[in-house]
């Protein structure tokens, strides 16, 4: 278990997004969390691209990330995979208020 | 020679087996075995210089040198930085020698907190016993020897509180703790009197969460992180040197900020 | 080293007339400071990589010293004494003899203008290798602030409670760090332009080693001499 931390929706927004490697590769930034149809928990990450240009939001389950104190990692997908991902579209969901908290899993430093 | 900074027993290599950054590591010196690397160069050979008896025995002294000098530096007065609650990482950043899916969470009820040493009452505390104690709290930066920082809000019992509760002998050199994930730690006396040195039961305005040390660990203001020990089960006021988990891998003992 | 032997008199040898290019103490800090910068570049980008500052950039086994972080931070913390102790008698040396002064100044707009001008036609000029030109000089001067800077910039790293206050002026403890990598940064630059100069120019790499030409008994060094001919 990942033992799962409750996290202020509000404070997430905005934080880098790390490979789990060692080098600590940024994959993009949190934008937004939203709710899907189902109700799942998805964190849309500004992801890819080449100095700035090129990103893209791509919505990931919040399972899949893990908390690395004032960043974020994606565990559960590599960035080949994640670069299958469609892009989001607000259409597909609703925003989760700032002020929510949700529950993230945790790690410890890549090395 | 026996020296107060060395145990006197080689660590076992097996421990190695479940921890990971340490067999990378391992792996890493078998690629620098395998070749030359700069830092054989920087000794202007081109054999294995990395780790030789020799040179680790030189670095290990310089290191018992450097404790030395790093207690001297040590202010008792001076006050490590606080900050704003707002500031406050929510929740904090998690750091172990093991990966957080082993963490073993302790079960406060049946926790109790044994004593030993130069203790005049050696009774073992109970959770509820540590939190009728007065409580202090500090915002403060917890700084990793690998290089991080972030900002942390802890309270509990100051150290210096329970020590003089239970009659500890206050001009004994160490103190020691054992924590329920194996992981032995200990700290000088000065550092263990200082007033942002916390046996810290809360972060933010919670109890600790498993992972970060429930019911009980260490929190100093004015030690690097490897220093803090999580899940206290034991304490031990001694004057021979206890060594620590890092300690005994290489790492320096006084660690002071 | 050979000085001795060279020397027509100990008394000659003594007058400034008589000195050499890098008198003894000189070579002997030279070599002592490249051994212990060398020790600590290496150590440091070995503590580095457990918390990048670069994102995506680690250094690879061969550029590192220790098997792993403990290691690596003991080499730091063993090769920073060397590094302080040397680089401080270097500098009351340099101070106290007159040489930082006679060296490394004064630095004229006009003639470091020229001599980087002069370097880009590839014309370098090291006839005389006792006199150092603007953009030597320039440089000199620009590594021995990123040395003392490193050691500002450490203590606040390695005590940020002890010397809260040197923290809070360097921008905080990561800014410390940063700054510190920065200064790293800047000393591997001079050593890589230091080592290829020393190369194509071996006399002054023998100089270093044999104490170099012996000084006539000018007093200042005439400012356009550094790129004569």
């Amino acid at each position: 278990m990942r033992f799962p931390q409750p996290v202020r929706v509000g404070d997430l927004i905005g934080r880098d997004v790390l490979r789990p490697v060692e080098s600590q590769d940024i994959l993009g930034q949190i934008r937004r969390v939203v709710r899907d149809p189902d109700g799942g928990i998805l964190v849309v990450v500004e992801f890819g691209g080449f100095l700035g240009f090129g990103r893209r939001p791509i919505a990931v389950p919040v399972d899949a990330m893990v908390l690395l104190g004032p960043d974020t990692e994606i565990v559960a997908f590599t960035p080949d995979q994640l670069r299958q991902f469609p892009t989001f579209s607000s259409a597909m969901a609703s925003d989760v208020a700032p002020d929510t908290v949700i529950r993230m899993g945790l790690a410890k430093p890549s090395h | 020679m026996k020296s107060p900074f060395r145990p006197e027993v080689i660590p076992d290599k097996a421990v190695l087996d479940d921890h990971k950054p340490l067999i990378r590591s391992l792996e890493r010196r078998g690629l620098i075995r395998g070749g030359l690397s700069l830092g054989s160069l920087a000794m202007l050979t081109g054999c294995d210089v990395e780790r030789p008896d020799a040179v680790e025995s030189a670095l290990l002294a310089i290191s018992r040198f450097n404790d030395g000098v790093q207690a001297l530096l040590f202010d008792p007065r001076k006050l490590a930085p606080t900050y704003p609650a707002s500031m406050i990482l929510r929740p904090a950043k998690f750091n172990a020698y093991y990966d957080v899916t082993e963490v073993k969470p302790v079960n406060g009820e049946s926790w109790r907190l044994d004593l030993s040493g130069l203790i005049a009452d050696k009774r073992p505390w109970t959770l509820g016993q540590l939190q009728a104690l007065p409580q202090s709290s500090m915002v403060i930066k917890h700084i990793c020897v690998e290089g991080w920082s972030y900002i942390g809000g802890w309270s509990g019992v100051r150290l210096a509180t329970f020590l003089e509760h239970i009659g500890a002998d206050l001009r004994a050199k160490y103190v020691a703790f054992k924590t329920a994930d194996d992981y032995p730690s200990s700290i000088d006396m000065a550092t263990a009197l200082h007033p942002q040195t916390l046996l810290a039961l809360r972060y933010g305005d919670e109890p600790l969460a498993d992972p970060f040390g429930f019911p009980v660990r260490l929190r100093m203001a004015t030690k690097l992180g490897y220093k803090n020990p999580k899940w206290v089960t034991a304490l031990e006021v001694t004057n021979t040197y206890p060594g620590g988990f890092w300690e005994e891998r290489g790492f320096p003992w006084f660690a002071g900020l | 080293m050979d000085q001795a032997k060279d020397a027509p008199t100990a008394a000659s040898s003594a007058a400034p007339a008589g000195r050499r290019l890098h008198p003894l103490p000189i070579r002997i800090m030279h070599w002592v400071n490249a051994a212990a910068m060398l020790v600590m570049i290496t150590s440091g980008w070995g503590i580095y990589n457990d918390d990048v500052i670069i994102r995506g950039f680690i250094f690879g086994s061969f550029w590192r010293l220790g098997d792993w972080a403990a290691w690596s931070l003991n080499w730091h913390f063993a090769g920073m004494w060397f590094l302080v102790v040397n680089g401080l008698a270097y500098l009351i040396y340099g101070f106290a003899t007159g040489r930082l002064r006679e060296k490394l100044l004064p630095i004229r707009m006009s003639e470091l203008v020229h001599t980087v001008i002069d370097t880009l036609h590839f014309k370098i000029a090291h006839d005389d290798i006792t006199i150092y030109n603007a953009v030597q000089k320039l440089l000199y001067i620009i590594v021995i602030l990123a040395g003392i800077a490193q050691v500002v910039t450490g203590l606040a790293i390695w005590k940020p409670v002890q010397f809260s206050g040197l923290v809070s002026l360097l921008g905080g403890f990561q800014s410390a760090r940063v700054l510190h990598f920065i200064g790293m940064a800047v000393i591997v630059g001079f050593l890589v332009v230091h080592v290829a100069l020393a190369l194509l120019v071996p006399r002054t790499l023998w100089a270093m080693l044999s104490g170099g030409p012996r000084l006539a008994g000018r007093k200042e060094p005439h400012p356009s001499s550094g790129h004569a001919t």
